[in-house]
């Protein structure tokens, strides 16, 4: 309650006029000489009270018009929402993320998201300033803007196939509210309030309101294609079979669902598969080249993640060479690999990827070729090898390790390492820090992590002692890895282990694995292209253009995003929902408020949202009735005025 | 049509209909009261409630209601008509006019017409005039507070120049105390007669009653013209209006139009309880506005003259 023009009510002082007049001012009047005075006596006498009241009136009357007069200039305003309010700096937050995909009643939530979100516009006024903020991708710079392109920005907004972090979101909106000077600031949050949408505690200022429409939803029963994974995660060789296991997650006990195994646009396998199950499908033989293809599932209420993509190079057998001192184990296994056509040993010059013992042959590797580096046992060595790592523009080093020895305590590859002895190894840490004499292994995980490269650069085996063991990244000479310790069963039970083998077929083949896209990208996530790109084709067929190592960001529509330089496709990156989104479990209102502090209200019908949002500003302005009551005022004050104008106009009445 | 042909000049010589501006008009007291009075007695020949004349003796035709004893059997013998012989009556009826000539019969509401003073002198001196014919007796006091001018009645045309005289000479002064005045007029009046109080009662009603009252148990006839301006019945102005006493100086701010309504009826009220008081005790009164012909004034007389004994 209050005014938009409070200063109008100084006109209130103007009540006094009549309110003087009427115990002061008696109208100029006439002095008549009169006889018959006694019976003017008589009747003031007898209506004098009568006459008072009527006066009274009258002055009430004006009053009362000349105050509702002034409350209607000083545009009086109820209290609560559903009217004008002081300028707000406003930030839209709009879940756009897979669940909200979701159709429910023959709608899709967002629409329905979409539409609570214009009524906040609606009740927005033009002094406001808009921030549309999306929880899901594409992630775009906000700028605050007007009503119509805050409207126009709804209304463009698409649904995403990645994750909507709503923490994040929220936090971002409060911070965009926060450096507005405009006394009122809200943050309108539309969600489905999937559980998974809150990452952790929102940060930002919680004396900034957050009012959160949560779309209503009935007990839904979701599931979806948790992942495909091809050949065991290797691609396949051509003109051999392999297998896709598609995992189903999600669904009801007991409930089974058809699964289709589509190679462009051709069924190529086809299975029932109960729910939560991994099902293993049959797939080529193919040809040598790309091959771009998907599994599906039925559909069901949420389709966003009824589809899994995938992409690979089927290929021939990988050229391999090992240069320099080559252990016996390690030679024996190239041999293994190469009966079985996993490989093909051959030069250094037409080898694809490089075995590099103590670091030999890497300065003289071409750009497209991978390096495995392994260091030698003789610790004298190291210096030759930290060198020609340094001519490689590879920003490791390799540094004397500890003298116990660890055990594998994390790993990122599909392998079973942790039965590893690892009994010496070296310690790799970033060129950056490789004169401080206390360079730590630790400094070098952080060191490769600060290393350009795609998604998967970085240690990819840590030790217990916290020191990486496999280390990969993309130099400007090429792809490498680098191992920590000699190839040699003094060094490590590796070489006499049953993951020699599959390790070094791993470690070969990765680089294959990454062209091929094996890995994959998460909708709304980024990846980076090869530095040769110069374009990216999305799953619609609109092509961005990309700007050298930039990461590309538009991967909000699950589907698989070709990198092409000129007409050439480079890579072909599947791109796929987070398999978390299909989780459609609520938070629950407890749950967002301790995530979310500050938020005000959590509100589920549509209905009533108007009556939440811009609280803290102003109701309604009543002027249609005041204005009413007004006019009654000044027709009762006219009527009783012209009564007494009539008698006097007319002495004979 | 007929009737309206011959009515019209007959009404126009009525000069005891004409409205008191017209009449004032008409020259001096003598004159009006002499033309209102020849206009009334015109009108009382066609009347057949007409009783007497003194000056116009004459025969008319018997009208069934007439006093057998006037029949003319020579008249009858004549014409085989009944006419009856109409006297000048000797009476022994003694008046006294009672003229209030305090300040507030001198007002008017209106420029052109006459005040309440005028309106009584020349009442006064029409009346005299008949009864004067008739063979009475008319005497004359003049009051405010106090008797003014007392004059001893007589009867004759010379008494009644003498009144008119003594009429024309009246100025309306001083307040009105009617009661006091009547009762020295009560003291004063050893003979019983007609008295005919001339005023616009603006007095104290419960004391004039009183007195009126009095006057009536000494064994006076008493009859009462109330004379009341047109503006005294409906407030004549308009507006926040300060009225000012011209007896006492008084005044009183009033807005005229919160009061016209509660005003008239103030005023009906007090002429209903001044009937009342009077009238039940056989006291004539009439109220009589000051823009009324003064006919209607001598009618009340005459109607009150067929009643004394």
């Amino acid at each position: 309650m209050g005014f938009l023009n409070p200063l109008f009510l100084l006109a209130g002082v103007a009540v006094l006029v009549p309110v003087i007049l009427h115990l002061f001012y008696r109208q100029e009047s006439k002095t008549f000489t009169f006889p018959a005075i006694r019976y003017l006596l008589r009747t003031e006498k007898d209506h004098a009270r009568q006459i008072r009241t009527q006066q009274l009136l009258l002055l009430l009357l004006r009053v009362a018009a000349i105050l509702l007069l002034v409350v209607l200039g000083a545009r009086f305003h109820m209290p609560g929402p559903g009217g004008s309010h002081d300028p707000t700096a406003l930030a839209l937050v709009l879940d756009n993320s897979l669940s909200a995909t979701i159709i429910e009643d023959g709608r899709r939530r967002l629409d329905t998201l979409k539409a609570v979100a214009r009524i906040s516009l609606e009740a927005a006024s033009y002094d406001d300033v808009i921030w549309v903020v999306r929880a899901g991708s594409p992630w775009e710079v906000a700028v605050p803007v007007g009503l119509t392109q805050a409207a126009q920005a709804i209304d463009e907004t698409g649904p995403s196939h990645g994750r909507g972090d709503l923490s994040h979101a929220i936090a971002r909106a409060r911070a965009l509210v926060a450096q507005s000077d405009l006394p009122r600031r809200e943050v309108h949050v539309f969600t489905d309030l999937q559980a998974t949408a809150f990452s952790g505690s929102a940060g930002g200022d919680p004396d900034v309101p957050v009012i959160v429409f949560a779309a209503p939803s009935g007990e839904l029963v979701n599931r979806g294609i948790d992942g495909v994974s091809i050949g065991g995660g290797l691609p396949p060789l051509q003109g051999r079979r392999a297998e896709a296991a598609v995992s189903i997650a999600g669904g009801s006990a007991g409930d089974t669902v058809g699964v289709r195994l589509y190679v462009g646009d051709q069924v190529r396998a086809a299975a029932t598969a109960p729910a939560g199950a991994t099902i293993r499908l049959p797939m080529g033989p193919f040809p040598s080249g790309r091959v771009d293809g998907y599994a599906e599932i039925d559909p069901d209420p949420l389709t966003g993640d009824d589809r899994h993509f995938f992409s690979f190079m089927v290929r021939d057998p990988t050229p391999v060479a090992a240069v320099g001192p080559t252990p016996f184990f390690l030679a024996e296994a190239l041999a293994v690999l190469e009966e079985s056509e996993r490989i093909s040993l051959g030069g250094a010059g037409r080898a694809a990827t490089l075995i590099n013992l103590g670091g030999e042959g890497l300065q003289e590797r071409a750009t497209a070729q991978s390096a495995l580096v392994v260091p030698l046992a003789d610790p004298a060595r190291l210096p030759a090898l930290n060198l020609r790592l340094a001519e490689a523009g590879i920003p490791y080093r390799y540094r004397p390790g500890p003298e116990e020895g660890a055990r594998v305590a994390q790993s990122d590859l599909p392998l079973d390492l942790e039965g590893l002895d690892i009994r010496r190894f070296y310690r790799m840490v970033s060129a950056d820090s490789a004169e401080d004499p206390t360079g730590t292994a630790a400094s070098a995980a952080g060191g490769a992590g600060a290393s350009p490269g795609t998604g998967s650069d970085g240690s990819l085996v840590t030790l217990s002692t916290g020191d990486p063991w496999l280390l990969t990244g993309t130099a400007s000479t090429g792809p490498y890895i680098l191992l920590a310790s000699p190839m040699d069963e003094q060094s490590t039970s590796l070489p006499v282990s049953a993951a020699m083998i599959p390790l070094l077929e791993w470690v070969i083949e990765r680089r294959f694995g990454d062209a091929a896209g094996l890995s994959g990208v998460t909708a709304g996530t980024s990846f980076r292209p090869s530095p040769l790109a110069n374009a990216v084709r999305g799953p619609d067929g609109s092509v961005l253009q990309v700007d050298g190592d930039q990461p590309f960001l538009e991967t909000a529509a699950a589907g698989i995003y070709h990198v092409l330089a000129g007409d050439s496709v480079l890579q072909a990156i599947p791109v796929n929902p987070p398999a978390a989104e299909g989780q459609l479990a609520p938070a629950s209102p407890r749950e967002v408020r301790r995530t979310v502090r500050g938020v005000r209200d959590i509100v589920d019908d549509a209905t009533a949202w108007s009556r939440h949002i811009f609280r803290a500003g102003r109701g309604p302005e009543p002027w249609r009735p005041l204005a009413a009551i007004l006019l009654a005022l000044l027709v009762l004050e006219t009527i009783v005025a012209a009564s007494r104008a009539l008698r006097t106009r007319q002495p004979g009445a | 049509m007929a009737t309206n042909e011959t009515t019209t000049p007959h009404r126009d010589r009525r000069t005891d209909l004409l409205d008191p501006a017209t009449l004032a008009q008409l020259g001096g007291i003598d004159i009006i009261a002499r033309q209102v009075v020849q206009g009334f007695l015109l009108g009382l020949h066609r009347s057949p409630n007409r009783g007497f004349s003194a000056e116009f003796a004459e025969l008319r035709q018997y009208q069934p209601g007439d006093d057998l004893r006037t029949l003319d059997w020579r008249m009858f013998a004549r014409s085989d008509r009944f006419y009856v012989k109409q006297y000048e009556e000797e009476t022994n009826l003694r008046a006294y006019m009672l003229v209030d000539i305090s300040e507030s019969m001198a007002w008017s509401s209106q420029t052109r017409l006459p005040s309440k003073l005028w309106y009584a002198k020349h009442l006064a001196a029409a009346l005299s005039l008949i009864l004067i014919r008739q063979g009475d007796i008319v005497g004359l006091i003049a009051f405010h507070e106090r008797i003014v001018r007392q004059t001893q009645a007589r009867g004759g045309k010379v008494h009644w120049r003498l009144l008119l005289q003594h009429l024309n000479a009246l100025q309306g002064s001083g307040r009105t105390e009617a009661e006091s005045a009547l009762k020295s007029v009560a003291m004063r009046l050893k003979r019983k007669g007609l008295v005919i109080l001339i005023s616009d009662l603006l007095v104290d009603p419960e004391g004039t009653a009183k007195a009126l009252i009095y006057l009536q148990h000494t064994g006076h006839e008493v009859l009462v013209f109330h004379l009341i301006d047109p503006g005294e019945r409906d407030l004549p102005t308009t507006g926040e209006t300060r009225f000012v006493d011209p007896e006492t100086g008084d005044s009183l701010q009033v807005s005229v139009a919160d009061m016209r309504r509660q005003y008239r009826n103030a005023v009906e009220e007090a002429v209903a309880e001044w009937t009342a008081a009077l009238t039940s005790r056989g006291i004539a009164y009439s109220t009589i506005g000051t823009d009324e012909p003064l006919s209607r004034a001598l009618r009340l007389y005459l109607w009150k003259r067929q009643r004394l004994p």
